[in-house]
């Protein structure tokens, strides 16, 4: 307590002397599912806290700090989102192992649910005619998918919830612009050496009645060998495009990269995706998505679940398709709804969702999600649950 | 026979008098109501059918004749930081916003969609090119407002909206747009009602915009709160690069 008073008199004090501005939301969240025929309850209240500030000129701060306290369930297990079958694999391996390493590996299937108090984004911007440089932990977001984005080599999206908000990754960012509409950006995310850092080069113009974006990364990529219980690091390479645009009036955009590594891994992850608005305002929007490192049936390992959970693109077939509709009931309800299917094992998930303005800062959001599929498909085990979030912004 | 030939005559030679007539109209009304630049703020009052209100802000920056607009989003919170950047009078789209730090280009048929939930849509706030993006016909006289106006039918051309039509009311003593009806497929949809005039410099500048679903019910009104006009903007502001600049 002593600490949040502490930052909110440094930041008044602050503000005294800056012209600082202050915004951000309170927000709860209860995200009930069903895990093993049992309703649980999980869920959050969370305070950000935006400020900005033009403190020189064409410098300018931007930052946000986030007080996340969870309520209900404290923690999931893994397991609790695997097949039986894995599951029953799993524990037979886990009962093999000395009891030291047997108390290591079970922890490292748990997903804590911890309160965080943190600095989610926090960055300055210099801004010129031709450049920009921004230092600090910033959003960085690339691709034109909708629900997947195979050239973001720095976020993990959730296929239910794509445009949730992401934490700010710290980094270095220069801009150089070229044109009216085009640009190129070089980035370095900071870890903890030069190596293991992500490096990535975008370029950026418009053309006819297209964005054309093309990037190159190399960066790290740290694998979880459940079996050895060991973490292998790997350099990859990304070479990436993506593009968004129209054909004969319906919106088009296409994202693609291919991923190289050193011990011959050549793997790729493509999507085409189509929308439309008729006449009536009903929007239509559907996404192909081919991962050549998917698996052509639902024989998935828990290597393959794991990589699912921790890295950013993971899928687990070869093919998915994403349709979804969206319709504006009113001036402030707006009604969406999609399906994910994943046409390699057959399995999908159906995820409506409604968003009311209760007044002019204040917004309601109802996404239910239902499931369906056979045993050890990736969407089949899941039960029904759903999310529902009230934000309040000032 | 003869008779008939010379009625054909005067009958296409008065279509052909009106033609110029009407676009010698939207000519005027073009030349106007245009700015080579603005700098405006206004508010956006949007009330459902159901009775609630919601207001926004905004800051709205025009250039070379509506050619280039860009609307920054100021208020309330929850809208804060949006942008909207339209190019070539409205044909390319970007819309920008803090939340995720990302800029969307629209394709055309996403010009239909509302802008922040009110009753305006994307082609309705872009000002569009009155002489390329319609046919006019003049299709009589009316009063409105205690104004003799014009009444014009615009069906839209290709590089038009997507209405299938629309009947513009335009005053005939300053030639300055009164009131629009859209129609689709013979279903009014919305009026525009535009008031308020002031003139600025040689030109004259609709203060309020008034925006009625004859659908729903619910209805938009955009204030102009003040504007300044004719002032030096770099066309800098008017790129994707900008729209990330907070």
């Amino acid at each position: 307590m002593k600490k949040l008073i502490g930052i909110i008199l440094i930041i008044s004090g602050i503000s005294n002397a800056q012209s600082f501005e202050f915004s951000g939301y309170y927000e709860n969240q209860l995200y009930p599912q069903i895990i093993k025929e049992k309703v649980v309850l999980q869920g959050h209240n969370k305070l950000r806290i935006d400020l900005s500030t033009d403190f020189m000129e064409d410098f300018v701060f931007n930052g946000d700090f986030i007080f996340l306290a969870n309520y209900g369930a404290k923690s999931y297990k893994i397991q609790d989102f695997l097949p039986n079958n894995m599951n029953k694999e799993l524990d037979g391996f886990i009962s093999t192992l000395p009891e030291e390493i047997k108390q290591m590996a079970e922890k490292s299937l748990e997903i804590g649910m911890e309160n965080r108090n943190y600095l989610d984004n926090a960055y300055i911007t210099y801004y010129s005619d031709d450049f920009n440089f921004r230092i600090g932990k910033q959003q960085l977001a690339f691709g034109t998918g909708y629900t997947w984005n195979p050239t973001d080599i720095f976020n993990q999206k959730n296929v239910l919830d794509p445009t949730y908000e992401k934490e700010g990754i710290s980094a270095l960012k220069f801009e150089y612009k070229f044109s009216m509409m085009g640009k190129v950006t070089a980035i370095m995310a900071l870890e903890e050496n030069w190596k293991s850092s992500s490096k990535m080069i975008n370029v950026k113009e418009h053309f006819g009645e297209f964005d054309i974006n093309l990037n190159a990364a190399e960066y790290q990529i740290n694998e979880i060998d459940f079996y050895n219980l060991s973490e292998v690091s790997n350099k990859e390479w990304q070479i990436g495009f993506s593009t968004s645009g129209q054909i004969f009036g319906t919106g088009i955009w296409i994202e693609g990269a291919n991923y190289l590594r050193e011990d011959d891994y050549n793997e790729y992850q493509a999507l085409i995706g189509l929308d439309y608005t008729f006449e009536n305002g009903l929007y239509l929007m559907s996404e192909f998505l081919i991962n050549s490192r998917g698996s052509d049936d639902k024989d998935y390992s828990i290597n393959d679940w794991l990589e699912y959970f921790e890295r950013p693109n993971a899928v687990l077939g070869k093919s998915y398709l994403m349709v979804g509709e969206r319709y504006q009931i009113t001036d402030l309800i707006n009604w969406e709804n999609y399906v994910i299917y994943n046409l390699s094992d057959n399995s999908g998930v159906i995820y409506p969702s409604v968003t009311a303005s209760l007044s002019n800062n204040t917004e309601l959001s109802l996404m239910p999600y239902v499931p369906f599929g056979n045993d050890r498909s990736e969407f089949g085990e899941f039960k029904a649950g759903g999310i529902f979030r009230l934000k309040l912004y000032f | 026979m003869l008779r008939f030939f010379i009625i054909m005559i005067f009958v296409s030679s008065l279509g052909f008098s009106q033609d110029i007539n009407v676009i010698e109209i939207i000519k005027k009304v073009d030349e106007n109501e245009k700015y080579n630049s603005t700098k405006s703020e206004a508010s956006q009052i949007i009330t459902t059918s159901g009775g609630s209100k919601r207001t926004l802000s905004m800051k709205v920056y025009t250039k070379d004749r509506n050619d280039k607009q860009l609307t920054v989003y100021t208020g309330p919170a929850r809208v804060k930081g949006d942008k909207i950047l339209m190019l070539e009078d409205g044909d390319e789209i970007w819309f920008y916003t803090p939340k995720t730090d990302r800029v969307r280009h629209l394709a055309s048929h996403a010009k239909r969609q509302s802008v922040q939930g009110s009753d305006f849509s994307y082609e309705d706030m872009a000002s569009g090119n009155l002489e390329d993006d319609y046919t006019h016909k003049l299709i009589g006289e009316e009063e409105f407002n205690d104004s003799e106006c014009y009444k014009i039918e615009s069906v839209p051309t290709e590089s038009g909206p997507s209405y299938s039509k629309v009947i513009i009311w335009v005053e005939k003593e300053r030639y300055l747009t009164y009131r629009i009806d859209y129609h689709e497929n013979d279903i009014l949809l919305k009026r525009l009602i535009c008031s308020d005039y002031e003139k600025l410099e040689d030109k004259w500048y609709p203060k309020k915009l008034f925006m009625k679903n004859l659908q729903d019910g619910g209805e938009t009104i955009i204030k102009t709160n003040k504007i300044e006009i004719n002032i030096d903007l770099s066309d800098k502001l008017f790129t994707t690069n900008y729209l990330k600049r907070r």
